[in-house]
């Protein structure tokens, strides 16, 4: 029947590659495009064992991304059935935030960091305009392409906001990017908490670590206080009627500047603006990116300028203990890329690629060994790579179980 | 970012995809009705030749052309029929989806039923009723609308809901699932359905604010050049306006205070959004017309003098200016043809309705393909991965609809134009 020809061909366009990990409802796969050439990434959504039927995290997330198209959100490219398992197609992105931002190797300049922020911002603006929370904004959801550009990815947890009689769960984002009244247990809740998490990321871009590491939820709150001072009800009127609201002992707020020293007074401005505890009086994402952060000097780097880790190689993984990580892998020619030559370095960056390419091939041809625990972070799923520093809490990890329980309790309508 | 409320709307898979002409959308349907005829006819021949064949046992194999002459034709279903009995089924479906049609009815929010609902108008315009029973695919609709629109039940609360309460005594969990996939092929993979209900709602609060005298008039295009209109003069303005004149009015009979004013706005808004939860889903609305020309249309039919008004206030007074008045001309136009498409949607189960539906019922029973009944067996065969997905659409293949589409666009834009226009004229969104 024409149908299943097409349904083939379809299949057949994409060439599968490597396995580039296990995400949290099917495996990962890099592939090939055969129509355009160009490299994607396949998620495969297992149907087989579902209980429930299609997955609703995928369903959701099908559903959303159908929806957004814009140069900052990762794009959905296709989705097609084969063999009875769903395959969405992804654009293929090379790293992610959060590779930028551990690796020692790279040096941000202040113009980096805005551009960062900006099209992180830029893709955030286009969600909330079209009523849609990410709420698993994190670094290592912010791909970045291979010509620079910032993506937004994994929209698992993302969803339509605006009605205020729906009610939310508050078990979003991985804990370090949780907004204060997330952590104060409300269950409504808008576009705010994604700019509590973009002001984390913004922090961290600046910091070079996370800069609010709570190791509990009661934890978090006390770092944040630590950090602005304890919220006075003149600051958050709101505060003390919310769900989990306990009183903490007064902190008077440090001078900003002593946080965060090399910071500019426009980047000052702007972050505290992000991190005010008044979700209400919190500035919007669109009000942020018109802030004089982003016209005054120095401009945003153009994105194909921005440093980015160099691709690694194809590590042979079997020697190393995978639960290492990249950070271990490192290839030997890692020492002799030294920055800030960017314009060497890119050449030099594509040159590796190249060779990655080869091995690929080769590795291919002798049977190739695909055992999941490549150190290239370049998926849309980043849950995939298990190897992570121990102590970076991810809704992936210690919150999966309950967060899939909450997930499921918002999903029951009330009555 | 300058997105105006149109071009996100056009920005959704559900103009991108979902939005046709009325003889467009005739022509897709005649076009998946012909197919599915084919196939079926196809289909049984197959399946009579393969019982006649192991019926004669060590005999020859009948030639196809025996059966031809000796075997009735297959009768299938036409276009208008297999309408007439989608309406049915769905009409069943919104029975199931919400208390409001049925206290015996799953607790959820009206989105849910809704966008079920148009899953299923969206399935067959690629599927025929012949192919699969829309009995065997409303369930499963559902199913996948709750979990589409944050309502989510188990499967097994779900089926056992269906048996319970509403009378499907042998519905299994398999049944609800096994055709999930092929529906969600059929939708093409998009999910979001954009639904009026909200927009009517923003009518009804800037309604209320005007009749309240509570509007600042400054804000209404239509007095913001004047200066000197205020929230007051809205409201006697509206307090003048003549009554609508059809028998179904139920607002107070004569107008002369805020409240009087705020018990016809609260009438209207019933009125329409009874339309708009049911008319509107079972028409083919949602293929003509933008959910904001939707309810506007529930909206004219509910109260048209108010309606009027309202919309009179949404453009500048300048009535002299021409473009201004070809535009509102052209958008009422739109707006009139949707509001007759409600209004004179009606599904009363009427005796002669009743057998029309019976012999339908049992003229599917005999040209339903032979391939497709069992979809519990096929899908099961689909995760074994012993055959592809079978989701055989009955439509025109992909590049063929998209001809059309594009044929569609070049003709004229089915949702009569924009309704703010590049130059910046009326009310820009930021």
């Amino acid at each position: 029947m024409a149908e299943l020809d097409l349904s083939k061909k379809v299949a057949d366009r994409y060439l599968k590659r490597e396995v580039l990990g296990e995400g949290t409802y099917g495996v990962v796969y890099k592939a090939i495009d055969t129509k355009t050439g160009q490299k994607v990434a396949i998620k495969k959504i297992r149907l087989g064992k579902q209980k429930e039927g299609v997955n609703f995290t995928a369903l959701r997330e099908i559903k959303l991304l159908k929806e957004l198209k814009d140069p900052n959100i990762i794009e959905l490219i296709d989705a097609f059935p084969h063999k009875g398992n769903l395959h969405l197609v992804f654009e293929f992105m090379e790293t992610d935030l959060e590779a930028v931002i551990r690796d020692r190797n790279i040096f941000l300049s202040p113009g980096d960091i805005k551009s960062y922020l900006q099209m992180t911002l830029k893709g955030l603006a286009y969600c909330h305009k079209k009523w849609v929370l990410h709420r698993d904004m994190k670094p290592n959801n912010l791909l970045i392409g291979s010509n620079g550009q910032l993506k937004l990815a994994d929209f698992g947890l993302a969803r339509i906001f605006g009605s205020p009689d729906r009610k939310f769960t508050h078990q979003v984002f991985a804990r370090w990017y949780r907004a204060p009244e997330l952590l104060f247990g409300t269950k409504q809740y808008g576009a705010g908490v994604d700019v509590w998490a973009a002001a984390c990321i913004f922090a961290e871009l600046l910091l070079r670590r996370p800069f609010l590491q709570g190791s509990s939820d009661i934890d978090q709150l006390g770092k944040i206080f630590a950090a602005f001072g304890t919220p006075t009800a003149s600051q958050w009127p709101d505060m003390p009627y919310l769900p989990d609201y306990v009183e903490y002992q007064y902190v008077p707020a440090p001078p900003l500047r002593s946080l965060f020293p090399m910071a500019s007074d426009d980047c000052l401005d702007l972050l505290s603006k992000m991190f005010t505890y008044d979700p209400k009086a919190r500035i919007s994402v669109q009000q942020a990116l018109e802030h004089r952060y982003f016209s005054s000097a120095p401009l945003p780097t153009v994105s194909d300028k921005l440093p980015r880790p160099a691709p690694k190689r194809e590590s042979r993984a079997s020697d190393f203990n995978s639960n290492d990580g990249p950070t271990v892998l490192s290839p030997p020619r890692k020492s002799k890329r030294v920055m800030p030559e960017r314009e060497g370095f890119e050449g030099n960056a594509y040159k590796v690629h190249k060779i990655d390419d080869h091995v690929d091939e080769i590795r291919l041809a002798a049977g190739g060994n695909t055992s999941g625990n490549e150190p290239v972070p370049l998926s849309v799923d980043f849950s995939i790579f298990g190897a992570k520093p121990p102590n970076r809490p991810t809704i992936n990890s210690t919150d999966r179980t309950h967060l899939k329980r909450k997930l499921d309790l918002e999903f029951q309508h009330p009555e | 970012m300058n997105l105006t409320e149109d071009d996100v709307y056009r920005a959704t898979t559900q103009y991108r995809l979902w939005s046709y002409s009325p003889s467009s959308l005739a022509s897709i349907r005649d076009e998946t009705n012909a197919n599915a005829a084919k196939r079926v006819v196809e289909a049984i021949r197959r399946h009579r030749s393969s019982t006649a064949t192991n019926a004669s046992s060590n005999g020859a194999e009948p030639a196809a052309a025996d059966h031809d002459s000796t075997e009735p034709a297959v009768d299938c279903l036409t276009p208008a029929e297999s309408a007439l009995l989608l309406t049915h089924y769905l009409h069943i479906l919104l029975t199931w989806s919400s208390t409001r049609h049925s206290p015996r009815a799953f607790p959820f929010p009206s989105a849910v039923g809704a966008t079920a609902v148009q899953y299923v108008r969206r399935f067959y315009l690629s599927n025929s009723p012949m192919t699969y029973h829309p009995k065997a695919i409303i369930a499963t609709a559902l199913f996948l609308a709750t979990k589409t629109e944050c309502a989510f039940n188990s499967v097994a609360d779900f089926s056992r809901k269906l048996r319970d309460d509403m009378g499907l005594k042998k519905m299994t969990e398999q049944e609800v699932l096994a055709p999930e996939f092929v529906l969600t092929q059929g939708l093409r993979f998009t999910f979001d359905v954009r639904h009026p209900f909200r927009g009517l709602r923003g009518g009804l609060i800037e309604l209320s604010a005007m009749a309240q005298g509570d509007s600042d008039a400054l804000l209404l295009p239509a007095f913001a050049n004047g200066g000197e209109t205020t929230g007051a003069d809205v409201q006697n303005e509206m307090l003048a306006l003549p009554l609508p004149q059809d028998d179904e009015y139920d607002g107070p009979s004569a107008v002369k205070s805020a409240s009087d004013l705020d018990k016809r706005v609260g009438a209207a808004f019933t009125r329409a959004d009874a339309l708009l939860q049911e008319a509107a889903l079972l028409t083919d609305a949602y293929f003509l017309y933008t959910p904001s020309q939707i309810w506007l249309g529930a909206m004219l039919v509910a109260d048209e003098p108010l309606t009027l008004y309202y919309f009179s206030t949404k453009f500048p007074a300048a009535e002299s200016d021409e473009v201004i008045k070809a535009k509102k001309a052209k958008i009422l136009a739109v707006l009139q043809a949707c509001a007759t498409m409600l209004r004179e949607w009606e599904w009363k189960p009427t005796p002669e309705r009743k057998e029309e539906l019976k012999r339908i019922d049992k003229k599917l029973y005999k040209c339903l393909n032979p391939d497709k009944k069992d979809l519990v067996g096929l899908n099961a065969a689909v995760k074994r991965g012993a055959a592809e997905a079978g989701a055989s659409g009955d439509g025109e293949e992909d590049n063929t609809r998209a001809k059309k589409k594009r044929k569609l666009e070049d003709e004229g834009d089915p949702f009569g134009g924009p309704l703010e226009s590049k130059n910046g004229e009326g009310k820009k969104e930021s």
